[in-house]
């Protein structure tokens, strides 16, 4: 039966005693570990805490003395997930101090049971470290994540009162609620009364993206706002007749144009020609009489002579 | 944890104001919030007019990888509920009000766990967790 | 409830053809404010007023959306200046 207390105290008290050694050793093993991506000081520093928490913890000194290294190490793990070191990296660092001890004690027989429980210890410390990292990488991951997601979901104005959404991608649940807000909040920020939401590049358009489009048709017209899908692609449309998709009075269209056409009669406004002022007579320099382009007459008979460029001209003729 | 008595609709809308300062509290973003108080509601209106008056409960939680959320409780010692899965998918969407809310405050939810056994009372718990 | 009976009061009393419902300042739209929406717009529909809702937060849109809540009977606009024209006839 081994006598854990009378072995603890042992354990700390050898660490106590060869302080100096075994973190000199033990900072050597690490500094060589991340080859200059940290300075010697650095390391130093960081080790003399961590060492000194685990021999309060070996010698039960105080009951916060387990809850601090934890979070030390937990600290130290997500500052190495941080900055691009390897999970096995950070793990060796906690390891390389068994490895310390074990220089040390390697000759004498005596400290086989007090080395064992030390490295029981740090087995476990470096399993945490491992958990930390993993959990680091994951905040990480997922904060790309959201922050692309963001970005990949511009809402723009294509006139006033009427803004767009071009969709590119998935449009899953996350997505709709972030296409919703978006949209909802541009909608009172402009006062826009029409939202067209684009569609060309999802990839695909089955019942549960059809119901993410009409609920985000639903939340903007909450808002007072008329809403237009486009970018119906003809695969897409037989697939949403197939599957029994209803967009009811939503109204859809094949482009974003033909889109922001209905915006523009539906607010009541109309797109006409600018009016014709290209035709110029060469010899009085009068224009010609036509208000649009669509009207201009410039033919052989007409006096007037267009002013293109020279490779559109008729070809010259006498007077 | 918060504990809340429901027993009239005074005590709806204090319910509401604590859930509204736990979530505002506790990271969750606006529209995180809305949705929270508003499931709180429905299910406040639930426990007072289909329970028979009962309590709530407000607690803050944490997350495996460190997020912050909201739980909520809501129990009476009502009628309870013989058909669940019917509770949670009547028709909600005509807003005649004659089913219970549930499956609609389930959708604003993250986690919903309904328990409710008749002459037993009722049970729902909720969570929603920041972002 | 209180409102209501004093919308009914106040349609019958001036004949008025539009009721419009300010909800900016509405944080929180359960199914029980819903049902009373939905509630005073068929109550001025028998007095053949139309209501139209208007504020209503980005936030509580998508939680009404999300909840399944559709407000039938009565129309929504982004603010009173929109739900006047509505009113008018003018969209």
């Amino acid at each position: 039966m081994m006598d854990v207390g009378g072995t603890k105290g042992r354990m700390a008290a050898y660490l106590r005693d060869h302080h100096d050694k075994v973190v000199g050793r033990w900072s050597d093993l690490v500094v060589a570990g991340v080859r200059g991506r940290i300075s010697r000081a650095e390391v130093r520093r960081e080790l003399e805490d961590l060492y000194s928490l685990v021999v309060r913890v070996i010698s039960d000194a105080d009951e916060h003395a387990r809850g601090e290294l934890r979070a030390a190490l937990d600290e130290l793990s997500r500052a190495r997930a941080r900055d691009g070191f390897s999970p096995r990296e950070t793990a060796l660092g906690v390891f390389s101090l068994k490895e310390a001890v074990y220089e040390l004690v390697a000759d004498s027989a005596e400290m086989v049971p007090e080395y064992l429980l030390l490295s029981r210890m740090i087995d476990d410390l470096g399993l945490l470290t491992v958990e930390a990292y993993s959990a680091a990488r994951e905040t990480i991951i997922s904060d790309q994540a959201a922050a692309m997601m963001e970005l990949s979901t511009p809402v723009v104005r294509l006139w006033d009162g009427i803004i767009a959404v071009p969709l590119v991608g998935t449009l899953d649940s996350a997505r709709t609620q972030l296409v919703m807000e978006k949209l909802l909040d541009t909608l009172v920020a402009t006062g826009a009364d029409h939202a067209v939401i684009d569609i060309t590049g999802v990839a695909t358009v089955d019942t549960e993206v059809a119901q993410h489009l009409l609920k985000t048709v639903g939340a903007a017209r909450l808002l007072g706002a008329d809403c237009t899908i486009s970018g119906i692609r003809p695969q897409v449309a037989q697939t949403i007749v197939s599957l029994g998709i209803e967009f009811g009075d939503v109204a859809t269209k094949a482009t974003l144009a033909d889109a922001l056409a209905l915006a523009l009669s539906r607010a009541g406004l109309k797109v006409v020609p600018a009016l014709w002022s290209g035709c110029r007579s060469p010899r009085s320099g009068k224009r010609c009489s036509s208000r649009f382009r669509s009207t201009c007459r410039t033919t052989a008979s007409c006096g007037y002579r267009r002013t293109w460029p020279t490779s559109f001209l008729p070809p010259a003729r006498a007077g | 944890m918060d504990e809340l008595p429901i027993r009239s609709g005074d005590d709806v809308v204090r319910v509401r104001q604590s859930v509204r300062v736990a979530a505002a509290d506790n990271g969750l973003s606006l529209v995180d919030q809305t949705k929270l108080v508003t499931a709180a509601s429905e299910l406040a209106r639930n426990t007072l007019v289909h329970g028979g008056g009962g309590v709530a409960r407000v607690e803050v939680v944490k997350s495996g990888n460190g997020r912050n959320g909201v739980k909520l409780y809501f129990t009476d010692e009502g009628p309870g509920i013989a058909d669940l899965d019917l509770a949670l998918t009547d028709g909600w969407s005509t807003g005649t009000g004659l089913g219970l809310g549930l499956s609609g405050a389930r959708r604003l939810v993250d986690e919903f766990e309904l328990t409710s056994q008749p002459g037993a009372g009722t049970s729902v718990v909720v969570v929603k967790w920041s972002r | 409830m209180r409102l209501q009976e004093d919308l009914a009061d106040e349609l019958s009393a001036t004949g008025a053809r539009g009721v419009i419902i300010d909800i900016t300042g509405v944080e929180i739209v359960d199914s029980f404010i819903g049902r009373m929406l939905t509630t005073i717009g068929s109550v001025s529909r028998l007095f053949d007023a139309e209501t139209v809702i208007v504020g209503m937060r980005p936030a509580v849109a998508i939680t009404l959306t999300e909840l399944g809540l559709s407000l039938n009977g009565v129309r929504t606009a982004m603010n009173a200046e929109k739900g006047l024209e509505i009113l008018n006839g003018r969209s």
